[in-house]
């Protein structure tokens, strides 16, 4: 079956356009911070420094448009606005380097702000919300650090400085170290979060997850880190600094929209759009899956089917399906048509949080699934009749093996001691004539009567094939067939499970006796290679051709036995004369205590 | 001769029992396993072992491989092996490099119970008793590829048979109710045919006859 890709589905609306002049009005006003910006920066001060400013207003802008972008395609995602958010704080800061004026005033309040959006925005990622309470008083900790901590820092400044009130150098210090201590705890939760939730999450959430959190936990700790230690304890350039940790943030917006590129993110609300797609393209379980994938911004989603008859629930191969049990990053969405259970959608709480979003896609894909579902209804019964006609095999083999060794060890015992009282009798003193003569005949007969049982007992379950194996099996039939036989193997000398064994040698017995039969051969090959997998077998002859699997019962029964072990079976004509009978038994349902 | 014989079936093995002890053996253990014969044998050091090959502990081919381990362990044993059914893969193995004190026969031969003891004799003597099925079978075999046994007279065929199933010359020559002198005759004239060393040695010879006999052609002289 082959996966279709996902097509462009989502057709421009009128909400959507509406949408778009909206962030097109928001994204114009971050180009015109942008050049306010570049217009009042205090340039000339070196070629460095006035990198470092180009670099700062391109990383806001980074900021601002991925953010943009992110919530243009999932506008029912809070996390794009937050971005956009982060990257206008970022145009805010750099006023806190203006010469003069109320700009200047706004950069000082918001020098710090840039953090706390980021912290924001990497805990709310991926949904956009804040789910735990943990995580929300951490966020707003985080703003209030940045915005209330922050005022002593700029109140109690040297005279002259912007919006100082009072030369208070006790003050300031008192106040940077709070609202260092703060903000560093603040990092230290936000690790500690995300850590957590990648911990949690599933594993295939954690490839979309990972290398987004990882990267995030490095962020958060860099800035206040190289802060803190790189320009103490080194001479650096604060604009150096500030160009580093600039630099280091900005690659979080870029991470987040690769992640909204490989849909990372859920797009709900849009599933009239996602039920338009399906009518038009008739759903095979593959796509559906795929599209739900993509809908629901998770490519871990599974989906099974309601069997009725079975009362539970079967994936789209018709095998059993167990449910998650409900936990922290699994969960289960049961989806009905009218009040009938066809279904249920297996998803990921990490990336859908809210079950009414996936309820109301599970609603609008009911009657694919129902579908779905008794083409998987199908799978599962013919699952089911690939299995009992295994089993007749099993049963049938294990028959023959028992009746063998009965008369193995019962019957033909019992023939050898009849055979020697009557050889007794013969032997006896004061027998007459005519006794003697009688018994001698009777155990001549109880000897051909064993060999007859000796015989059938071969022909049921060769000894050989008890004792050693396919290998010794084979070598003794080929001994035994009145033409020259060449016999190949290509086999270890381990016993194969006795299913197998017991099948492939009698393919090649029954092969073998077509030959004698009808082909009117002057020579006969037997091949037998094998691998982990399965073993093949093949007899070739060099006779008049023209046997058929319909020609003979003997092996069409074969070919039936064969297949219902999951092999196959033909027989057809050489290019030069003679016929081949081939077969592939695979070896998959291994079973170690049944060999001997 | 001190016999040890090992058969799991009850009954067969009171009835073999009973004929060898009325045959003039001395039946000194008789064992239920692979196992207990083994150890029988090294305990009681018999003359002669006489052994079926699917016994328990595994009921496949347990007591060939106690036959096989008793020849490499203690060749001053006798072994002989009855089987249901008889195979060359099985033979060749018995014979491995030496065919003294070996035999290899169909169960069903223990109700002809005068040539049965003298086969158990023979073997315990140091000779070799090959059942006349397996030879006849391998003896068959050859003939599909080796041109020069289809060259043999049918009278040559059966001696090469007989003398494949460890008998000596004189033996075969009460058989086929000639003098034991064409016997010698008939002999070489096979050991020309076939390209063997000359062995006037009873189990040598038939250890060159049976890896004749099992080995494929293969040299020129049995093709030209």
């Amino acid at each position: 079956m082959t996966v279709q890709v996902a097509r462009p589905m989502w057709a421009r609306t009128s909400l959507t356009s509406s949408l778009f002049a909206g962030l097109t009005a928001i994204g114009l006003s971050a180009l015109l911070l942008g050049f306010i910006d570049f217009a009042l920066l205090p340039w000339s001060s070196g070629v460095r420094d006035d990198l470092v400013f180009v670099e700062g207003v391109s990383s806001a802008w980074v900021f601002v448009f991925a953010g943009l972008l992110a919530w243009g395609r999932r506008p029912n995602n809070r996390l794009g606005a937050i971005m956009a958010f982060a990257g206008f704080a970022f145009l805010l800061d750099l006023f806190s380097t203006f010469t003069n004026g109320a700009l200047l005033a706004l950069g000082v309040i918001t020098t710090t702000l840039p953090l706390a959006a980021v912290v924001h925005l990497l805990l709310a990622f991926p949904t956009g919300t804040l789910r735990s309470r943990l995580a929300r008083w951490t966020v707003i900790a985080g703003y209030l650090v940045c915005l209330v901590l922050q005022s002593p820092l700029y109140l109690f400044g040297p005279a002259g400085a912007p919006l100082a009130v009072a030369d208070r150098p006790g003050l300031l210090k008192a106040g940077t170290w709070v609202q260092r201590g703060a903000g560093l705890l603040v990092m230290m939760v936000t690790t500690y979060i995300l850590a957590r939730r990648w911990r949690d999450s599933s594993h295939r959430a954690r490839r979309v997850l990972g290398s987004l959190y990882i990267y995030g936990v490095f962020a958060v700790l860099f800035v206040p880190i190289s802060a803190e230690v790189i320009a103490r304890e080194f001479t650096v350039n604060p604009y150096l600094l500030y160009f580093a940790q600039t630099l280091e943030l900005a690659v979080v917006p870029v991470l987040f929209t690769v992640a909204v590129l490989r849909g990372g993110f859920a797009r709900t609300g849009e599933a009239h759009e996602l039920a338009s797609w399906l009518a038009a393209d008739a759903s095979r379980p593959p796509v559906l899956v795929h599209g739900l994938a993509t809908t629901l911004g998770d490519p871990s989603v599974e989906l099974v089917y309601w069997s009725a008859d079975a009362e539970h629930y079967v994936d789209d191969g018709g095998s059993t399906a167990r449910l998650p049990a409900d936990n922290e990053t699994r969960a289960v969405q049961e989806i009905r048509v009218e009040s009938r259970l066809v279904g249920a959608l297996i998803y990921d709480t990490t990336l859908n949080p809210e079950p009414k979003d996936v309820a109301a896609i599970g609603r609008v894909v009911a009657l694919a699934v129902d579908r779905e579902r008794l083409t998987a209804e199908l799978g599962a019964s013919r699952e089911e009749l690939r299995r009992s006609r295994a089993r007749i095999v099993e049963a049938g083999n294990r028959e023959r093996r028992q009746v063998a060794l009965a008369l193995h060890d019962g019957l033909q015992g019992r023939l050898v001691m009849l055979s020697i009282r009557a050889g007794r009798i013969a032997s006896a003193q004061d027998v007459t004539g005519a006794t003697e003569v009688e018994a001698a005949k009777l155990r001549v007969e109880l000897d051909e009567a064993a060999g007859e049982l000796r015989d059938v007992v071969h022909r049921i379950m060769p000894a050989a094939l008890i004792e050693r194996g396919l290998a010794a099996a084979l070598e003794d039939l080929a001994d035994r067939t009145p033409l020259p036989t060449t016999l190949s193997m290509t086999l270890s000398e381990e016993r194969l499970p006795a299913d197998v064994e017991g099948l492939a040698y009698f393919v090649v017995a029954e092969a073998l006796t077509n030959v004698l039969k009808h082909a009117d051969a002057g020579q006969i090959a037997i091949a037998v290679s094998g691998d982990a997998a399965s073993i093949q077998v093949r007899v070739e002859d060099d006779g008049v051709g023209g046997a058929e699997v319909n020609s003979g019962v003997g092996l069409r029964a074969m070919r039936d036995r064969v297949n219902a072990l999951d092999g196959w079976l033909r027989i057809e004509g050489r290019p030069h004369g003679g016929t081949r009978v081939e077969a592939l038994l695979p070896l998959h349902e291994l079973d170690p205590l049944s060999t001997p | 001769v001190r016999v040890i014989i090992a058969e799991d079936e009850a009954l067969l093995r009171e009835g073999l029992s009973l004929v060898l002890t009325q045959g003039g053996f001395d039946v000194v253990a008789a064992a239920a396993t692979a196992d207990d014969l083994l150890r029988l044998t090294a305990e009681l050091q018999p003359d002669l072992v006489v052994t079926d090959i699917r016994m328990p502990p595994d009921r496949t081919d347990d007591g060939l491989r106690a036959a096989l381990t008793l020849r490499r362990t203690m060749p001053q044993v006798a072994v002989v092996v009855l089987s249901q059914h008889l195979q060359r893969r099985y033979a060749v193995e018995l014979l491995g490099g030496s065919s003294a004190g070996v035999g290899y026969l169909l169960k069903q031969r223990i109700a002809d119970v005068e040539h049965f003891c003298q086969d158990l004799r023979r073997v315990g003597a140091g000779g070799t008793a090959l059942d006349p099925d397996v030879v006849a079978m391998m003896v068959a075999r050859a003939r599909t590829d080796h041109r020069a046994l289809r060259r043999l007279t049918p009278r040559q065929q059966q001696v090469l048979a007989l003398m494949a199933e460890g008998r000596s010359n004189g033996s075969i020559a009460r058989d086929l109710v000639v003098s034991e002198k064409a016997v010698i005759h008939h002999a070489s004239r096979i050991y020309d045919e076939l390209g063997l060393p000359v062995s006037g040695d009873d189990h040598r010879r038939v250890l060159a006859v049976v890896r004749y006999l099992s080995e494929k052609a293969t040299d020129e002289s049995a093709e030209h």
